[in-house]
């Protein structure tokens, strides 16, 4: 490094100094060459790639940091996510459901080993999973009365039928670790998985190292070494993939990626995610309980503008609830949002408000006033708010925007102060959406899904639909549940949500989960 | 050493001693009350900060409650952590679950190594400088020296880091952008910090250096016949930095405390970066920590300056 520095300088002044007056600078100068190009091949041999990315690594806790493991590959999960966005086997090789839907059986692949050395039995699976059942995630909705070990299976009964539990087994708050991992309280004193990479070096909050494994179940790995840098900045990360030699950076902001678009060591690679930006709104608000004002503050938002101009990506205006990437849940049958701001004014007029001096919607002497809460958490967040902000003010809505922490939704939620909150909720934080649809949508809301807000007919469909998603009857549940959302907003659609990442053009393979539960690391490889 | 010199050293140690006890306590008990002032629901902080956005909702804000036992009296907990700092046990992160010690360690470390190597690299750029412009004072050198300290200082150290990072990494390929792990990670977050605390000392060396050439004493060992450099070497250097310590002294403890923006743009798990997580995530028993470690450092850092100024200047010790 330091030879590189010197030569470079030596060969900025030099040229103002004959060579020839110098011989001994002339040698100086060409050993200093070859030093510095010597440096730099061995800097080479010992090329690791890096993954950026903004989320900062917490924890070992599989329930706090543990998506960055499961990611990574250093651990993995019963079940998984093929590429169509479909379950496909890990650790278990088959799983089937008794007639009763309430006895379920996984068998669990032979030969699979941790890094520990121990082999993976039955036992370590139920152990793994007793511990993560008693901690936040999507193991703990599901009505488990006991897990046995038979054979090589594992075997739950469930007090009554559950049929995403396949899928509540690929969330990473499952991830299977080694007996050996947790201490007597449960809590988890390394990370020993069964994945395709080991932990070399785990320094929370910001670096991970991986090495490949060469005793892996599955595809082995080609790259040898792997480094994690959580960058909070996207600038950084930008920056990071202009200057690394092999890179994936990760959630990229639109303005980076259309001028790395431009870099020809660069790919840009996108996906959509289950995740979408919402309105969250309170059905008790004098106002808002009225369809017409939410389908007017529907109609008031121009989605294209917002997704196009702020976003730079039209395809990202909401439609609907789902983008079409979930398509059991993506109603085709319905008929898009449109943006007109002049009946969104007619419908609140029909819902009873005149407009006053200054234009705003007036209604039993009381102005139409609300506050939005959101945060900045996610960066394009404050923008969108203000965007919306500005929209409702045409139709004559009054909108004050609150910046905070994300905590003060489910706060607002519980304490019934919320009005309007603007938020980015994970339709599928497991394989299926119908797990959050069936939280936020049914029964009594939710603290990220409807407010003060049921629907007996949607409420039934979902019930039915968490018995039993197969049947002949689940397609009509879904259409119905999709078409009452559309028409009733219990929450307003604004933004689907797309994954940017920026990939050098000497890694191939590279491939992204629709659920971004797997960087799928052991798949790529380093090309010349 | 002179007898009085140890004398007054071994004053300074134990009246620093007794400061850091104070400091410590009085730091721990403010910044916990401190956090609970803060707005903001307590569980719901501390649950998101834990399990994130995704899998946090108010049913896992309960838990945390529970688990940490939030509802206990205010005072009830103030007097289990002051209890447990006695033993020298500073519990554990309540987002991570990782021991305060090693959490706080890792994080201080790298911003001390940070502060120490661009306070180190400032100097050498610094004091070469001063000392030169300060022996032409209103020369060329000295006004171009001013303008490139004024330009540097009034530019935002976030620009320079960018600029540095478009340079040695994007363009020259010559070094990291940002993270951690060898020595050449250092370089760059280094780099932009001394050039802006440089920008500032250069001033502080020439006018003091300044002073020094134009008191009685100096001239009157150039009239006794020595030559300048003579003169310099017995009456310039000790007198020329005593003040200039002192300053040291002050910026380093403001880069340890506050270059949240150059730790998140190289990616540097620093200190700052993680106390401003902490608030957030009101994990009061880092909030405490940090604070109480900065606490210790202030005073670490007022002794050593006393002391390397006592070393310089022993007058004063053999006056008391």
């Amino acid at each position: 490094m330091l030879c590189y520095i010197i030569t470079l300088f030596l060969e900025i002044t030099f040229p103002f100094v004959d060579p020839r007056a110098n011989t001994s600078m002339k040698y100086l100068k060409k050993s200093l060459i070859i030093a510095a190009l010597a440096g730099a091949a061995l800097s080479l041999q010992a090329q690791t790639i890096t993954i950026t990315s903004p989320w900062e690594l917490k924890s070992k806790d599989p329930t706090v940091g543990g998506y960055a493991f499961t990611r990574m590959g250093i651990t993995e999960t019963l079940v998984s996510i093929n590429k169509a966005g479909g379950l496909k086997p890990q650790l278990a090789t088959d799983w089937s459901v008794s007639d009763d839907k309430k006895v379920w059986t996984f068998t669990l692949r032979n030969n699979v080993t941790f890094s520990d050395g121990e082999a993976l039995t039955a036992d370590a699976v139920i152990h793994a999973l007793e511990v993560a059942k008693e901690k936040p995630g999507p193991l703990k909705g599901v009505p488990i009365l006991s897990m046995q070990s038979k054979n090589n299976s594992v075997v739950f009964t469930l007090e009554k039928p559950y049929t995403l539990l396949p899928a509540a087994l690929g969330h990473h708050t499952t991830m299977i670790l080694s007996p050996k991992a947790y201490d007597k309280d449960g809590d988890v004193n390394q990370v020993v998985g069964t994945g395709p990479f080991n932990v070399k070096e785990f320094t929370p909050p910001q670096r991970l190292s991986i090495v490949k494994k060469d005793d892996y179940w599955g595809e082995k790995a080609s790259i040898d070494e792997i480094e994690y840098i959580a960058a909070s900045r996207s600038v950084t990360r930008a920056l990071m993939a202009e200057s690394k030699p092999s890179i994936i950076a990760y959630s990229l902001d639109a303005a980076s990626i259309s001028r790395l678009k431009h870099n020809p060591k660069l790919d840009v690679m996108s996906i959509m995610l289950p995740r979408v930006i919402t309105i969250k709104v309170n059905h008790k608000h004098p106002f808002m309980q009225d369809i017409n004002v939410r389908q007017a503050m529907s109609q008031a938002i121009n989605r294209n503008g917002i997704a196009a101009s702020l976003l730079r990506s039209p395809e990202i205006k909401t439609t609907q609830l789902l983008p079409p990437s979930l398509s059991q849940w993506h109603n085709t049958d319905l008929e898009p949002f449109q943006y007109n701001a002049d009946n969104a004014k007619a419908l609140l007029e029909k819902a009873g408000f005149t407009f006053n001096g200054e234009g705003y919607a007036e209604k039993d002497g009381k102005v139409f006033e609300i506050t939005m809460r959101t945060y900045s958490d996610r960066p394009e967040l404050p923008l969108i708010a203000n965007a919306i902000q500005d929209q409702f003010k045409k139709i004559g809505i009054k909108m004050d925007i609150s910046i905070g922490s994300y905590t003060e939704v489910p706060g607002g939620h519980q304490d019934g102060t919320l009005e309007v909150a603007l938020m980015s909720r994970n339709y599928a934080t497991v394989q299926s959406p119908l797990n959050n649809i069936a939280s936020d949508f049914g029964r009594g809301g939710a603290d990220w899904g409807a407010m003060n807000w049921e629907n007996e007919a949607v409420a039934k469909a979902l019930d039915a639909l968490k018995l039993d998603n197969t049947d002949d009857a689940a397609d009509a549940n879904r259409a119905l549940v999709t078409r009452a959302i559309q028409e009733e907003l219990p929450v307003i659609p604004v933004i689907w949500y797309k994954q940017s990442v920026v990939v050098s053009k000497n890694l191939k393979g590279v491939s992204l989960d629709p659920f971004d539960t797997t960087y799928r690391l052991n798949e790529i490889e380093l090309v010349k | 050493m002179k007898r009085q010199t140890v004398n007054t050293l071994l004053n300074i140690l134990a009246w620093r001693s007794i400061q850091a006890v104070f400091v410590a306590l009085f730091v721990g008990i403010v910044c916990f009350f401190a956090a609970q002032g803060l707005g903001g629901n307590m569980a719901y902080r501390i649950a998101g900060g834990r399990y994130g956005i995704d899998l946090m909702d108010s049913s896992t804000a309960e838990s945390v409650a529970r688990e940490l036992g939030l509802d206990r009296s205010l005072w009830v907990r103030l007097v289990e952590w002051l209890g447990d700092s006695l033993t020298f046990n500073f519990g554990n992160s309540l987002v991570s679950g990782s021991p305060v010690i090693e959490e706080v360690g890792h994080t201080l470390g790298h911003s001390l190594t940070l502060a120490g190597a661009s306070i180190v690299l400032s100097v050498f750029i610094a004091v070469p400088l001063g000392v030169l412009a300060a022996k032409h004072p209103n020369s060329w050198f000295d006004k171009t020296l001013l303008f490139c300290s004024v330009s540097l200082k009034s530019v935002p150290n976030f620009v320079i880091g960018i600029l540095l990072v478009m340079l040695f990494a994007v363009q020259m390929k010559l070094l990291p952008a940002a993270g951690h792990g060898d020595f050449s990670y250092l370089i760059l977050p280094t780099l932009t910090l001394a050039l802006g605390l440089a920008a500032v000392s250069v001033q502080v060396v020439r006018d003091s250096t300044l002073g020094v050439r134009n008191s009685t004493y100096f001239l009157f060992s150039r009239i006794k016949g020595l030559s300048d450099a003579q003169t310099f070497q017995r009456h310039g250097w000790r007198n020329l930095l005593v003040p200039v310590v002192a300053f040291l002294g002050i910026q380093f403890i403001t880069i340890v405390e506050g270059v949240v923006v150059i730790e998140t743009l190289f990616a540097w798990p620093g200190i700052g970066h993680s106390l401003v997580h902490a608030i957030f995530a009101r994990d009061i028993p880092i909030v405490q920590g940090a604070a109480v470690a900065m606490g210790l450092i202030f005073v670490a850092m007022n002794a050593l300056v006393d002391i390397a100024v006592l070393l310089l200047d022993p007058r004063e010790g053999g006056k008391s």
